[in-house]
């Protein structure tokens, strides 16, 4: 999937990014990294396909948006019927997802009464049983989770990478970016302002500092343990 | 400028205006409190002038009613067309129409005035201080001015949400169907965020009971009194120089 020169606006609304540039390739982890405001959230669904661009192109298939509130997305009455309405009806699939994103016990509850973590789960188990999707953005992920729950998030995000498919993963949780992604993108004054590998990206305590961001503390942690003197 | 106003001056003011526009049955006047109110929008707020001619629009529609009705209608009319018997567009039927349409657009445009230039929670908040508006609608209204764009945004996210589904990019308007369909999950989404609203004020302690205290109520000052003289002598101005007396000078 391919945007060059893109403007990207939310619906109804001004562009928020200009002449934004990138290639997502299969199997890549990326983390969307900005301020709030950025246009994060507003350049995910535009690589997803969702929004129209107001300038540049955008080249390639569509992608899975996973909303900031996994509630968006779910249409059906039981968590049962959600995946159904991905995998078929009586699909012997429906059970293997359910059974792989740890939700038989819930099965039968409607989307809305689980807990924020089963919703993630459900969220994304609809996204990853989509065979339509070659790549995911996953919108705050880790919002409202314990950590216990983003760990899991974290893993099953590496494993979907690891089936081929990339992942786009909007985020403030700088360790989570960390623990998830191998590239990162900066936005920042309405374009992207960095798009290099994530270790380049943390370590680069200017362009932090300019995009109000703040580089995880273990990552500082490692580098001092690489150079303090034994 | 008028936005750092006193809501509740401003909104007097605009009440005298749209009683005058709505008493005054002359085209001239009306066609007076169109440019001036035009004119604040554009050259002291500096809004569009397509915003302004946009948000005539409806209310041109509006008065395009009378205007119609006037010139077809007679009969329903007399009293509009005895009225307007000697302004200057000839036909007695057709010179009523024309001040109803322009009244229309009037009232649309002084009230657009208010709305650009007021801010709703200090509306609100000088509401509660000064008129004795209850705080149980207060703080209603406030959690609606909250949960009004929250809601826009919500069903923003399930139409892209249903359209990642179905494969398509979303329309920029809904159609009827798609419509209909947000409904029901739109009004869950209120009543979750009225729940918690309401869970919030508790929590807060917030009763009916009086004796509070309201922070940042907006205060009046010295240019309040000065914006009521001069927008009401404006508008005696106005009417004056619109219906003629000062020819008898």
């Amino acid at each position: 999937m391919t945007l060059d020169r893109a403007a990207c606006a939310p619906l109804f609304a001004s562009p928020v990014l200009q002449d934004v540039s990138l290639e997502i390739r299969p199997g890549e982890t990326i983390a969307l990294l900005g301020r709030n405001g950025a246009g994060k959230s507003t350049l995910g669904a535009t690589l997803a396909g969702l929004l129209r661009l107001k300038d540049g192109s955008r080249s390639g298939p569509a992608g899975g948006f996973a909303f900031q509130r996994p509630e968006t997305q779910f249409t059906e009455a039981s968590v049962r019927a959600e995946l159904e309405s991905i995998a078929g009806k009586g699909s012997a699939h429906v059970d293997t997802l359910l059974s792989a994103w740890r939700l038989e016990s819930v099965a039968g509850q409607h989307p809305f009464e689980l807990s924020q973590g089963q919703k993630r789960r459900l969220a994304l188990a609809t996204l990853t049983a989509d065979a339509r999707w070659p790549f995911l953005v996953l919108d705050e992920p880790t919002a409202g989770l314990d950590a216990a729950a983003s760990d899991e998030i974290a893993t099953r995000i590496a494993e979907i990478a690891a089936q081929g498919r990339a992942v786009v993963v909007i985020t403030h949780d700088m360790e989570f970016a960390l623990k998830t992604c191998s590239r990162g993108i900066v936005l920042d004054r309405s374009c992207a302002v960095a798009d290099a590998p994530l270790l380049d990206i943390l370590r680069d305590d200017q362009l932090l500092a300019s995009a109000g961001l703040v580089a995880p503390e273990l990552l500082k942690l490692a580098d001092w343990t690489q150079t303090a003197p034994c | 400028m008028l936005s750092t106003l006193h809501p509740l001056p401003k909104l007097v003011v605009c009440l005298v205006w749209l009683s005058a526009s709505i008493a005054v049955f002359d085209p001239r006047f009306q066609a007076g409190i169109i440019v001036l109110a035009a004119s604040t929008l554009i050259l002291v707020e500096r809004r569009s002038p397509l915003l302004v001619l946009a948000l005539m629009v409806p209310f041109a529609l509006f008065g395009f009613g009378f205007l119609t009705t006037a010139t077809l209608f007679r009969e329903e009319s007399d009293f509009a067309t005895r009225m307007a018997a000697e302004t200057p567009f000839g036909s007695p039927a057709f010179s009523a129409g024309m001040v109803l349409f322009l009244r229309a657009i009037a009232c649309g445009m002084v009230s657009a005035v208010f709305v650009l230039t007021t801010e709703p929670g200090r509306f609100i908040k000088a509401l509660m201080a000064s008129w004795w508006l209850s705080p149980r609608i207060g703080y209603a209204l406030f959690s609606a001015l909250h949960l009004v764009p929250d809601l826009a945004s919500e069903a923003q996210q399930i139409r892209l949400a249903r359209a990642m589904k179905s494969g398509r990019t979303p329309r920029r308007i809904p159609g009827p169907v798609e419509t209909a369909s947000l409904v029901v999950p739109l009004l869950a989404f209120a009543i979750r965020r009225a729940n918690r609203a309401a869970i919030a004020m508790e929590t807060r302690g917030l009763g009916a009971a009086s004796g509070r205290t309201i922070v940042d109520a907006p205060q009046a000052r010295a240019a309040d009194a000065i914006f009521v003289v001069a927008s009401l002598a404006v508008l005696a101005v106005l009417f004056i120089l619109a219906s003629g007396v000062w020819r008898a000078w």
